[in-house]
């Protein structure tokens, strides 16, 4: 029994093709996403009624009904069309999770397409020359890039407040290519080591090219269902035993109270008060790597190591590699298999739940957890084979 | 060159730019539970209470988290890379964080957590590129820059 009202479990995912570069139509790759879910689930186009997307509103995705036009489906009991303030694409499982439990409807559809057009904040802008509400704060000083500066300074704030050091950071990025080297979905598949890290080009110092993700054009898509159902379909079930938001006081990339770790420690404690295991029983950890910093704060804020004793913890590196006793981003994250903007840590914990990942295959895994964005955006979930 | 963004004050925050107008740093102060915030909103973000009010700060602190942006990601500023983005934390309000760019700082690296600063005031062109107008001649809004005083 879940912390839900009623037992919901991952029945399939699906991906399109992901891409470094190319124009892609979104419905084309939105489609074969979700025809791949639905495939591998083993559910035709009837036995969904509902939808759940999330989105940047850039264009960068079709709306929950234009996939239901895209794929044929009769009718939407429940949809959604999520913006971008959430915890990534993970929101729209989120959502389609507690929707399923509530009895809103049965069988959800979950996506999140994008494109590097859409996903490639670091791009050059030329902003309105008058700042006017948030921005005012922030536009006068060339502050821009999104949360690019922020991730900045909590990396330079992380280190000066809590100890380790600025390798802490590169071992993430190395531990991403190390799994992408075994993953042939992943866009960058060349092994790194810190010294290549340390030699990429500052974007905002502290922050290094290698601390942010890779902007790709592709779709991930995940069809929830209650667990009950998901025991008749093709797939072992994956039931989704907890989720949890968490925003924080204050809530704001730059403002909010806590700087460092933003909404992930109050969204792991509801986390682990519902699920039915806790931190020690986590046998592969999914978490967002938009930039490394936020993989870090998952770790130590969902109790995998205490708060500030990741340095010591990661071992450099081997304790979160293959082979290693709590494997990471074993797709290679968005750091290496190409920024899918979280939907696919989920797709990919299931994955390895039902033990098909081959090389990268984390024996006998049982229990995942996945985490999305950072922030007044923190949103995770854990799931346990059935 | 493109033109860098002016702030537009709107009705919650005209009274912080008409302090920075007359070389006074405000953060909003909350009556109700007593803390501070910023940038000022129409009600306390901490307790939810109306009517926070400015309050004006000494205008030093310290440098709570900075980094030096070397890649433009606004067209304006294409041409002042490398260059400081900080908060800083003001000394008689710790809680508040308040970004700026840092003066007086070699943009080699980022300037340290802990670092003293003092307030100073430039008509709204940015990143230190102070032209020879006086506060409040400029285009009518004066934006607080910090300046490093220490090491
Ligand atoms: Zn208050």
């Amino acid at each position: 029994m879940s912390g839900l009202t009623r037992d919901v479990a991952v029945a399939g995912v699906g991906y399109s093709t992901v891409a470094r570069s190319g124009d892609f139509d979104v419905r084309t790759l939105t489609r074969a996403a979700c025809t791949a879910a639905m495939a591998d689930a083993g559910v035709g186009p009837a036995a969904v009624d509902g939808i759940v997307e999330y989105q940047f509103g850039q264009g960068d995705a079709p709306s929950a009904v234009g996939a239901q036009r895209l794929l044929g489906i009769p009718d939407l009991a429940m949809f959604n069309d999520l913006m971008g303030t959430g915890p990534s694409g993970l929101a729209s499982a989120l959502d389609a999770a507690m929707a399923i439990a509530a009895g809103v409807c049965e069988t959800v559809l979950v996506y999140r397409c994008i494109t590097r057009a859409s996903g490639h904040t670091g791009a050059v802008r030329t902003g309105p020359p008058e700042a006017r509400g948030a921005l005012q704060f922030a536009a006068p000083y060339g502050y821009g890039g999104g949360i690019i500066p922020a991730m900045s300074m909590k990396k330079q704030r992380r280190v000066a407040e809590l100890g380790g050091s600025y390798a802490d950071y590169g071992r993430i990025a190395v531990n991403a290519r190390r799994w992408a080297a075994l993953n042939e979905r992943a866009v960058l598949r060349d092994p790194l080591t810190l010294d290549d890290y340390f030699a990429a080009r500052p974007v905002a110092d502290p922050l290094l090219l290698l601390d942010c993700d890779y902007p790709v054009n592709g779709a991930c898509a995940v069809l929830l269902t209650s667990a009950e159902r998901a025991r008749d379909l093709r797939q072992v079930p994956v039931v989704v035993d907890a989720l949890a938001y968490g925003t924080g006081a204050g809530a704001d990339w730059l403002y909010g109270d806590d700087f460092l770790f933003g909404g992930t420690i109050p969204c792991a404690r509801r986390l682990w008060a519902q699920a039915s295991v806790g931190p020690a029983d986590v046998d592969v950890a999914e978490l967002y790597d938009g930039f490394t910093h936020i993989t870090i704060s998952w770790i130590e804020a969902l109790g995998l190591c205490g708060i500030g004793e990741f340095h010591d913890w990661v071992d450099d590196g081997d304790r979160i590699g293959p082979g290693g006793a709590l494997p990471v981003n074993t797709s290679g994250g968005q750091l290496a298999e190409g920024r899918l903007h979280g939907l696919a840590f989920l797709a990919e914990a299931v994955q390895q739940l039902r033990g098909e990942c081959g090389a990268r295959q984390v024996p006998d895994a049982r229990v995942a957890v996945v985490a999305n964005a950072h922030g007044p955006q923190s949103g995770a979930m854990v799931l346990v084979r059935d | 060159m493109t033109a860098r963004p002016r702030p537009v004050p709107d009705a919650v925050s005209a009274a912080y730019w008409a302090g920075a107008d007359r070389g006074a740093l405000t953060v909003a102060h909350c009556d109700a539970c007593g803390r501070a915030h910023h940038p000022p909103e129409p009600a306390c973000p901490r307790c939810g209470a109306d009517g926070p009010r400015p309050r004006v700060v000494s205008g030093r602190g310290t440098v709570f988290a900075a980094c030096v942006v070397r890649q433009a990601f606004d067209a304006a500023f294409a041409d002042a890379v490398p260059y400081h983005l900080a908060l800083v934390a003001p000394d008689d309000a710790p809680e508040v964080r308040i970004l700026t760019n840092l003066l007086g700082a070699d943009p080699a690296e980022p300037v340290a957590v802990g670092t003293p600063v003092a307030v100073e005031f430039e008509p709204a062109t940015g990143v230190g590129a102070r032209v020879d107008a006086r506060v409040g001649e400029g285009d009518g809004v004066a934006l607080p820059q910090f300046r490093v005083v220490g090491p």
